[in-house]
């Protein structure tokens, strides 16, 4: 038997013997691959958790959650069955509202720019939340133009629908705004359709999933224009442009972007983790403000 | 005749003239049997004490007074050469040296060896090919990068990946260099091997700290590899068959002691064992394929032209590759197709022209090209005549460098060896783009987003002069750079300074200081090294990361075998960078500076040391003791945190024994404290994006402010040498990873186990590992 197949017959048994053990290896070992495992990790004793996300002026109630806050590892929390809000508006008492099974909402209570807004939360057996805010001003709108162009090639595509709102930044700090505007169709017996959402233009947007928020960072003091545009073909044409700018606070733009951004990181193990911006004192949660301020255009 | 009293004592002073003349003797060290040239190994005037040693190609200078000489040549793993003659001119003087035992007729006399404890230069390792090709490695592939990982103040990344963070650096602040080129991913199959064949390598050398004036572009490590230059003498091969992928590497002479060749080649290979599985599977409308392979190419050339000149090419080719596509074809014409890959790779290429220019002055100059690509994409194309629609989206990024430079070794005296020289780079960056190709009926969208390439100017002069007398040993430099991008210039100098003080024969006290500055930016996810690896500038709103490091330890040599060292480091780093909280880099139209921030580092730890490089047990046993913080103002609410791999403890131990002729066994044994991770600390149920529903949310707790369990293996290896018969000679290697099957984490997530006491789902922690026990069989010749 030459050199040659001798060696290739001692390897081709190695290898064969090989594979077969890789095979059993690898189907015998499911644990191995994916286990439950004890790990030290930071304590946390159980609390509370606050979520209040309020808008004014507005004729709907402002939503608030009182929630259990509890260790990761422990059982799904549950909503606090009896909590109470007290609300100051520039130090003063304003409401007192019982909370019942961690849902609340809060009727006839608004708050002007600049006006600030306390809260504070007791919950039998805790400590005492606190957060306050201070109500943002109204946006300057300057200017709104509406063009139905079809020169424009926005993707390709023409007969683009172009809605241009020309506003003022107020220069003396950050300021954050979510822009929000919809088509309202008149339906005739069937009513108003405020149902059709345009969208602003990707350059505008700070998040692929939070596209209707935005720092002044690149427009800071100045006069800026954002854009929204739509396909715009339609059985019937729209009747108004319903464009409402709001300008929220730096907490509510954080809280806001850094759940947007944990829920894409949640479940990447190569992801920058996210710290969730919160501002409640003595427990967990977010107490954030906004002001609306609206138009409504003749399309 | 009567002579004049001036002319006698003149006559009487001649002796004396002529003995206090110096001469230069100089050369080229090399291996006897295949004419590749030693790098640092040393010559010793047995009478003066005075020595040097070789540079990168192998040439030394040693400048002696006239006289007898008695010079001892020497290069760990060679028999010595001991050369008596009388010294009276500029003398040329090539050396060749035979590996292996020493033998009878030559004569041996006790000196001191040049090793760790003679040098100025401390934190550097040179790590001999051979042993790394002992290191028992993952289904048989034996990996450089993997092999540094087991050395003091280099850690890895994830488990089984190549990464190397060098004392608390990142992998971005390493620069690797083959035959002087940069080379900037060094990754296969997403990290698990690197691209480095060693086969086609002659030497690495890691530097970790103490870094010369020569050395400059980044804080934490650099890592040179030379790739051989190709036996001189006569024609020699050898290579592997293993359970992935083989390899050859042939190299001779193309004129015999003039010009070599060097040709390696690497490939992997499932895409051919399982393209004839996909073959079986197609039918008459249906066709599906599978790329996944790697390969790398090393080819080098070199050519002495005569005793002063000598020229070099040598390049590197990689590329890896995946990728599926799928089509589909009916009866009535109509017909479907999806194509979708990735592929990223490396290009590098150098020039360089060796020249003698005097007995004490050498020159190198070269001019380098490197560049590195990276590309996803994905097509799909649909026919029903006459309609045709396709759509296809591409993410493309990359590197490219044009560089030149000149280095000059001038050694005047055996007290002073001056190195110098400029260079420069031009830099060619392509951040990040996405192309989308749209067409349908009568429309076509052809459109790229992102960012635009960046041209940068990096520039450099250098000066540095290793001096000795008595018993200190002083390296002291100065390296000036500058770095042009956006109309800004970013100017640095950059000191440097290493000491070396003899406290006896055999021990030496060793402190260095070095600053640096990185013009040049990787951003990664925090992982394993990703193709999404990202290689950005410095720009006008990016500022270049800087350090400064100090380092104090302490080197011994004993019973001539074993190197020991230890050594206490602090490194700070300022400006480095990291991805914001969640962001992302994959089709994206946000600028990559608003997606990064910039903060500080802070790294410091004890590193013990003790290596064997000769004799039928080898191998080396290291432990770190080690720190490794960060800040940014932008993350974990400003406040300092532990680096992801800031792990505490780790030791090796890597050892190689051959048993016998035949066999020859290899272990290696690795323990590590777990890395720092961040973990989701509390759950609460919050307000949805809708600002109307609940949602469940989950908070972090301070980032890496948990630890993963600790990492621990033993690879186990062994060859079998077959008797030789004819010219080649046969092995085979076996191996075996993580015998012991310890369930390494590779990562930590939250999830749903279902808990039979309540009833109910309850939140745990899993725990996810990739590499189990693995064995492996390869088989080897050589020729």
């Amino acid at each position: 038997m030459s050199v040659i197949s001798l060696n290739f017959n001692v390897m081709k048994k190695s290898l064969i013997a090989c594979l077969a053990l890789i095979g059993m290896i690898f189907s015998s070992c499911e644990d191995f691959f994916y286990k439950t495992i004890d790990i030290e990790s930071e304590d946390f004793p159980p609390g509370i958790a606050l979520s209040a996300i309020w808008k004014f002026p507005t004729n709907d109630d402002n939503p608030l959650i009182v929630s259990e806050a509890l260790a990761v590892l422990d059982r799904a929390p549950k909503l606090i069955p009896k909590s109470t809000l007290t609300i100051y508006k520039n130090d003063a008492l304003a409401q007192e509202i019982e909370i019942t099974d961690g849902l609340g909402s809060v009727k006839s209570f608004s708050a002007d720019p600049g006006e600030r807004v306390r809260i504070t939360l007791e919950v039998p057996g805790y400590q005492k939340l606190e957060a306050e805010q201070t109500v943002p001003d109204s946006t300057r709108i300057l200017d709104v133009k509406f063009t139905r162009d079809t020169t424009v090639k926005l993707f390709g595509l023409e007969d683009i629908d172009l809605f241009e709102v020309r506003i003022q930044d107020d220069p003396g700090r950050p300021n954050y705004y979510r822009a929000q505007a919809r088509y309202i169709f008149d339906r005739g017996a069937a009513g108003l359709d405020t149902s059709h959402f345009i969208a602003l233009t990707p350059e505008f947007a700070n998040r692929e999933n939070q596209s209707d928020l935005i720092s002044d960072e690149i427009f800071n003091g100045r006069e800026f224009v954002l854009t929204f545009y739509d396909f715009g073909t339609f059985s019937t044409d729209p009747k108004y442009v319903f464009l409402e700018l709001i300008q929220v606070t730096r907490d509510y733009y954080l809280n806001r972007e850094s759940q947007a951004l944990s829920e894409i990181a949640n479940g990447n193990p190569f992801a920058e983790p996210v710290i969730l911006h919160q501002n409640v004192r003595q427990g967990q949660g977010i107490f954030a403000l906004s002001y609306a301020t609206e138009w409504l255009i003749l399309r | 005749m009567k002579m004049s009293r001036p002319f006698l004592f003149l006559l009487w002073m001649l002796p004396f003239f002529a003995l206090a003349q110096k001469y230069t003797i100089h050369g080229v060290i090399r291996d006897k049997a295949s004419g590749e040239s030693l790098i640092a190994a040393g010559v010793y005037d047995l009478n003066s004490l005075a020595g040097a040693n070789t540079n990168s190609y192998g040439f030394y200078s040693l400048t002696l007074p006239a006289g007898k000489v008695r010079l001892r040549y020497f290069y760990v793993g060679y028999e010595e050469v001991l050369l008596e003659f009388e010294l009276s001119r500029d003398t040329t003087l090539d050396v060749k040296l035979s590996a292996g035992i020493q033998l009878g007729e030559v004569e041996i006399t006790a000196g001191r060896e040049e090793s760790i404890e003679r040098t100025t230069r401390m934190s550097t390792v040179d790590l001999p090919v051979d042993q790394i090709k002992k290191v028992p490695a993952l289904l048989g592939e034996v990996d450089v990068l993997k092999a540094l990982q087991l050395l003091p103040g280099v850690s890895g990344g994830n488990e089984g990946t190549s990464g190397i963070y060098v004392r608390g650096g990142s992998p971005d602040q390493n620069l690797i260099l083959l035959d002087g080129t940069p080379v900037y991913n060094v990754f296969h199959l997403g990290g698990i091997f690197s691209v480095f064949n060693a086969d086609a390598l002659k030497n690495v050398t890691l530097t970790k700290g103490g870094f010369p004036a020569r050395f400059g572009g980044r804080l934490s490590s650099v890592l040179e590899l030379n790739m051989k230059e190709g036996n001189m003498n006569e024609f020699k091969g050898e290579g592997g068959l293993g359970l992935i992928s083989s390899r050859a590497t042939f190299e001779g002479p193309i004129v015999k002691d003039k010009a070599s060749f060097m040709v390696s080649g690497r490939r992997t290979y499932l895409d051919l064992v399982t393209a004839p599985i996909f073959a079986l599977a197609q039918s008459d409308s249906q066709d599906f394929g599978l790329k996944l392979y790697f390969y790398d190419l090393n080819a080098k050339m070199n050519w002495i032209v005569n005793e002063k000149h000598r020229l070099y090419l040598s390049g590197y080719f990689g590329q890896d590759v995946f990728g599926a596509d799928f089509s589909e074809r009916e009866s009535n014409g109509a017909s479907s197709s999806f194509d979708n890959g990735l592929n990223w790779g490396n290009i590098t290429t150098s020039f360089r022209w060796n020249y003698s220019i005097s007995p004490k002055l050498f020159a190198n100059t070269s001019i380098h090209y490197s560049r590195y690509q990276f590309n996803i994409r994905s097509a799909f194309e649909d026919k029903r005549p006459p309609d045709r629609q396709k759509f296809g989206a591409s993410y493309f990024s990359g590197i490219q460098d044009y560089s030149a430079r000149t280095d000059f070794d001038y050694s005047p005296s055996p007290f002073h060896a001056i190195k110098f020289g400029v260079g420069t780079t031009r830099h060619r960056y392509s951040p990040g783009a996405s192309q989308y190709d749209l067409s349908f009926s009568d429309v076509t969208i052809d459109t790229v987003l992102g960012d635009k390439p960046i041209w940068a100017t990096e520039s450099y002069l250098y000066f540095e002069d290793d001096m000795k007398f008595g018993r200190w040993g002083l390296n002291a430099g100065l390296n000036a750079s500058s770095f042009y991008v956006q109309q800004k210039t970013y100017p640095s100098l950059q000191p440097r300074l290493s000491a070396r003080y003899f406290l006896t024969d055999k021990t030496t006290l060793k402190a260095s200081f070095a600053t640096m500055t990185q013009f040049i930016n990787l951003l990664s996810n925090e992982g394993a090294g990703l193709p999404s690896d990202l290689w950005l500038p410095s720009t006008r709103r990016i500022r270049p990361q800087e350090s400064w490091q100090a380092a104090l330890g302490a080197a011994r040599v004993l019973k001539g075998e074993y190197e020991l060292s230890a050594e206490a480091y602090y490194k700070s780093m300022n400006h480095v960078i990291s991805y914001k909280e969640g962001a992302s880099f994959l089709f994206s139209n946000e600028g990559w500076e608003d997606k990064i921030t910039q903060g500080r580092g802070e790294a410091y730890g004890l590193e013990l040391f003790v290596q064997k490089k000769k004799g039928k047990l080898n191998g080396w046993i290291g432990y770190t003791l080690s720190w490794n913080y960060r800040q940014f103002d932008e993350i974990n609410s400003g406040r300092k945190y532990r680096f992801r791999y800031d792990r505490r403890h780790d030791f090796e131990i890597v050892a190689n024994y051959e048993l016998t002729k035949r066999w020859t066994l290899s272990a290696t044994w690795q323990y590590a404290t777990g890395n720092a991770i961040t973990l989701p600390l509390l759950k609460y149920q919050t307000i949805d994006n809708t600002g109307w529903g609940i949602t469940p949310v989950e908070v972090t707790g301070n980032k890496n402010a948990a630890t993963m369990p600790a990492f621990h293996k033993l690879d186990l290896g062994a060859e079998y040498k077959m008797k030789k018969r004819g010219f080649i000679q046969h092995s085979l290697v076996f191996s075996v990873y993580n015998a012991y099957a310890r369930a390494n984490p590779f990562y930590i997530v939250t999830d749903q186990d279902y808990d039979p006491q309540t009833g109910q789902n309850k939140t745990v922690f899993k725990q996810v590992s990739i590499l189990p026990l693995i064995p492996n069989v390869s088989y080897q010749f050589k020729f």
